[in-house]
């Protein structure tokens, strides 16, 4: 198990309210090492909130996170750079993932400067390793994400996370904001990579078809709770709880078959 | 064969790209006909950069381009109108009273600081010389016809307290009420998550039969066209590529692209493998 | 994008005012300096003429001379302090807009302490304990502008924080120092062009201002502001000694704020 998540507790308090929303509550999950566990629900079941706290970006309330065996969730923050090594995340919105100011070569030589591994290879050849990994141009190194356009911008935010060979990566929503054929390209990608370097992921998505595609297992998140948890094939063709079946009948029915190509 | 509602012909429009010297002219719209008969849900497809939503936003009125060539026939009381021969007064009577849009983010479209309500009323009274009391009436009404659960709640609510699916289904609301022929809607699901997509787009297809609406739809999702529509038009880098009209239940594609569009959206290749249709 | 910004004629007229100032006086200060300083006492407050363009003054001194070597001393002193100036606010503000909590509270009220003062009287009261000499000037009007860029550049920096490209160079385990000069401050830079470039508009009029009275730039070394005091004395018998700085300081000024404006316009 790389991951394992016990009980994960948090509560945000709405801004002039005394309100408090549970936007997790009482999760609790785990992470074979290598394979891919996708967590699917609407918006506002929580997913990002895991995420967040997952990556430690944010504290939780309660509960414990075990990475490699070793508990994060209560490390202070120059505890965690082993972890900060090992973990990546890549985010919805390819354009804002990365820096305006920044050329493609200046985000991609990021990880190594501040993470100071030469590894014997020069700057510039690590770049042009890292961009031929995602499969893009040398000629994308001078220019700036506003030049990009959204699926190439995400191939350089996971060409930036893959640079410190992380063993974890998290992908909240990472095609959402992609057009579906830029979508599949991605995907593939993510597949690829996590075959060659043997990357585990955590899968964050609303649309069931891109989970049930990317996933060996899946969690099932509704209002910040475990609907239901199981093996990818378990929950898509025998779903249990009747907010699942619901879920993937929707899903099932948006591909409706009336195309004959 | 119903009559046409709208017809696009042969419609370019193009913009100046100022960051090059000289300025370049981009077609961002190239020779593009479409039709829209009466009661008809027509779906726009296409990727970014396809033009889609320039087509659509040239139906409102709302692009601000260098040149804009071709013909947009709308028909209004038995007379064939060109939108786009006509001068701004004019497009105020069709604009928003015959031809209502919803766009992709609802939240952009709503004025954060007035109630709801208050916002459904206006658009009513723009549009009808009535009293303040019977637009409040109506505005209730219309959002119980978008199927929100709580009217009175939703009505004195402020845009940021709804979700994502109620604020679209307000806007929906805010189309309808001045009883429209025609209905644009620019990649309304695309920023929800699936089951409110699935919700909007019964709600959208319903009323389309309660109303005798037509629709004009546009997305990058062909399966989620294909799902609701009576007729598809294809487009790529500004161009047609395909029309696809519904034949016994079912669209045949002929292109290879419009294929890898389909194929994008249904994902039913054995899972963890490379999907095919990528390249 | 810096096109739409070299649309606007005035903007090109602006900036070619400021070219020609710049080479006019660099090269009057470098290969002519003693001609702003030659008295001649046979040739007190003369019209303007072939031999001197723009007059001369109550030395003899030739106008066109002095008022374009005090053009590099007040243009000079006027940049150095905006210089200052945004050297300081973009650092307290950005400091402020990053850590938040009690330390943004302290440097926030500290803008608020120095807004409360007026900033001329303190000028005045600093160059009367320090002395008017160049280098006090730009100390005194530097460090008394940076007010408006600490805001300017800590309520960028409080929106851009919470940026997902923030958030993943922390991921990538970059330190609050590194976020901040690679990230925050490059980002937050935009509005600070404008509010420079409007600051050195101001410093000017400062300057001139602190010069007429007597106690900026001394005499004999010339500044718009100086060459204006000398001006007031002879006002109806020597219009010359008023117009020709007026005017400079006038057109300069403009042009400042129109290449300021035409930023902001970006």
């Amino acid at each position: 198990m790389i991951l394992e998540v016990r009980n994960l507790k948090k509560s945000f308090k709405r801004p002039f309210s005394r309100e408090k929303i549970c936007a997790v509550d009482d999760v609790s999950f785990s992470l074979k090492k290598g394979s891919t566990l996708g967590i699917v629900g609407e918006s506002g079941s929580g997913k990002s909130t895991i995420a967040k706290l997952v990556m430690r970006l944010l504290p939780c309330d309660a509960g414990d996170i075990y990475f490699e065996g070793k508990e994060i969730s209560r490390l202070k923050e120059n505890g965690l750079t082993v972890f900060r090594k090992k973990t990546q995340m890549i985010f919805q919105d390819p354009f804002l993932s990365l820096d305006p100011k920044m050329k493609v070569r200046d985000i991609l030589a990021e990880p190594t400067l501040v993470g100071g591994h030469a590894n014997g290879i020069s700057l510039d050849a690590k770049i042009k390793e890292l961009l031929a990994c995602v499969e893009l141009d040398p000629r994308f190194l001078f220019r700036y994400p506003r030049e990009l356009s959204g699926g190439e911008c995400q191939r350089i935010a996971i060409a930036r996370a893959i640079s410190m060979n992380p063993d974890f990566l998290v992908c909240d929503e990472p095609v959402s904001s992609l057009d579906l054929l830029v979508q599949a390209q991605v995907l593939n990608l993510l597949l690829k990579l996590q075959k060659d370097r043997s990357i585990s992921f955590l899968f964050i998505s609303h649309d069931l078809r891109v989970v049930r595609h990317m996933s060996d297992e899946v969690l099932v998140l509704k209002k910040g709770q475990v609907c239901e948890m199981g093996p990818r094939d378990q929950i898509f063709q025998n779903p249990k709880e009747p907010y699942t079946k619901e879920l993937v009948q929707n899903s099932l029915q948006m591909g409706s078959p009336r195309f004959i190509i | 064969m119903s009559e046409a509602l709208l017809e696009i012909k042969n419609l370019r429009v193009s913009f100046l790209d100022k960051g090059s010297l000289p300025s370049r002219e981009i077609a961002a719209v190239d020779g593009v006909n479409l039709t829209v008969r009466q009661g008809d849900f027509v779906s726009l497809v296409g990727q970014s950069g396809s033009g889609k939503s320039v087509t659509a936003l040239t139906v409102c009125g709302l692009v601000n381009s260098f040149k804009t060539e071709g013909k947009i026939f709308f028909t209004l009381k038995d007379r064939e109108l060109d939108l786009l021969k006509m001068s701004e007064k004019e497009l105020l009577k069709v604009r928003g009273k015959e031809i209502s849009y919803i766009f992709q983010d609802p939240a952009s479209s709503l004025n954060p600081v007035i109630q709801i309500g208050e916002q459904l009323d206006e658009t009513y009274l723009a549009h009808f010389d009535d009293t303040k009391k019977n637009a409040e009436k109506r505005s209730r009404e219309f959002l119980q016809v978008v199927k929100i659960a709580d009217v009175e709640r939703a009505y004195r609510s402020f845009p940021h307290e709804l979700s994502g699916g109620m604020k679209q289904r307000v806007m929906i609301a805010m189309a309808l009420i001045s009883a429209p022929r025609l209905l644009v809607a620019d990649e309304p699901t695309t920023a929800l998550d699936v089951l409110t997509e699935s919700e909007i787009m019964k709600l959208i297809a319903s009323l389309r039969v309660e109303r005798r609406l037509s629709v004009l739809f546009i997305t990058h999702n062909l399966s989620l066209a294909v799902s609701f529509s009576d007729h598809i038009y294809v487009m790529e880098k500004g161009r047609l590529i395909e029309e696809l009209v519904k034949e016994a239940g079912s669209f045949k594609a002929r292109e290879a692209y419009t294929k890898r569009l389909f194929n994008a959206g249904v994902y039913d290749q054995k899972p963890k493998t490379q999907l095919l249709f990528a390249r | 994008m810096l096109n739409k910004f070299f649309r606007k004629k005035r903007i090109w007229l602006a900036l070619i005012w400021f070219a020609a100032l710049i080479t006019a006086s660099l090269f009057w200060i470098i290969f002519l300096p003693a001609a702003a300083e030659r008295m001649d006492f046979s040739n007190i407050l003369t019209a303007p003429s072939l031999e001197h363009i723009l007059g001369t003054d109550l030395l003899g001194r030739d106008l066109l001379a002095r008022v374009l070597c005090g053009a590099g001393i007040s243009l000079g002193v006027c940049t150095a302090a905006v210089g200052i100036s945004v050297w300081v606010g973009v650092c307290l503000g950005a400091f402020a807009g990053y850590y938040g909590g009690w330390r943004d509270r302290v440097v926030m009220g500290f803008v608020d302490i120095m807004l409360c003062f007026p900033t001329f009287f303190l000028i005045l009261a600093v160059i009367a304990v320090m002395g008017p000499n160049i280098l006090n000037i730009m100390l005194v009007i530097g460090f008394t502008s940076w007010m408006g860029t600490a805001r300017l550049v800590r309520a960028e920096v409080l929106s851009l924080k919470e940026r997902e490209f923030v958030v993943a160079s922390r991921l990538l385990g970059a330190n609050d120092f590194w976020i901040i000069t690679k990230h925050l401050i490059p980002n937050a830079l935009e509005p600070v062009f404008v509010s420079a470039v409007l600051g050195i508009s101001s410093a000017i009029l400062m300057e001139t201002g602190l010069s007429f009275l007597g106690i900026g730039v001394q005499p004999p070394t010339p500044s718009w502001g100086n060459i204006l005091s000398d001006g007031k004395s002879a006002l109806g018998v020597a219009w010359w000694l008023t117009l020709f700085p007026g005017f400079m300081i006038f057109t300069t000024v403009l042009a400042a704020n129109i290449l300021g404006e035409g930023l902001r316009g970006e």
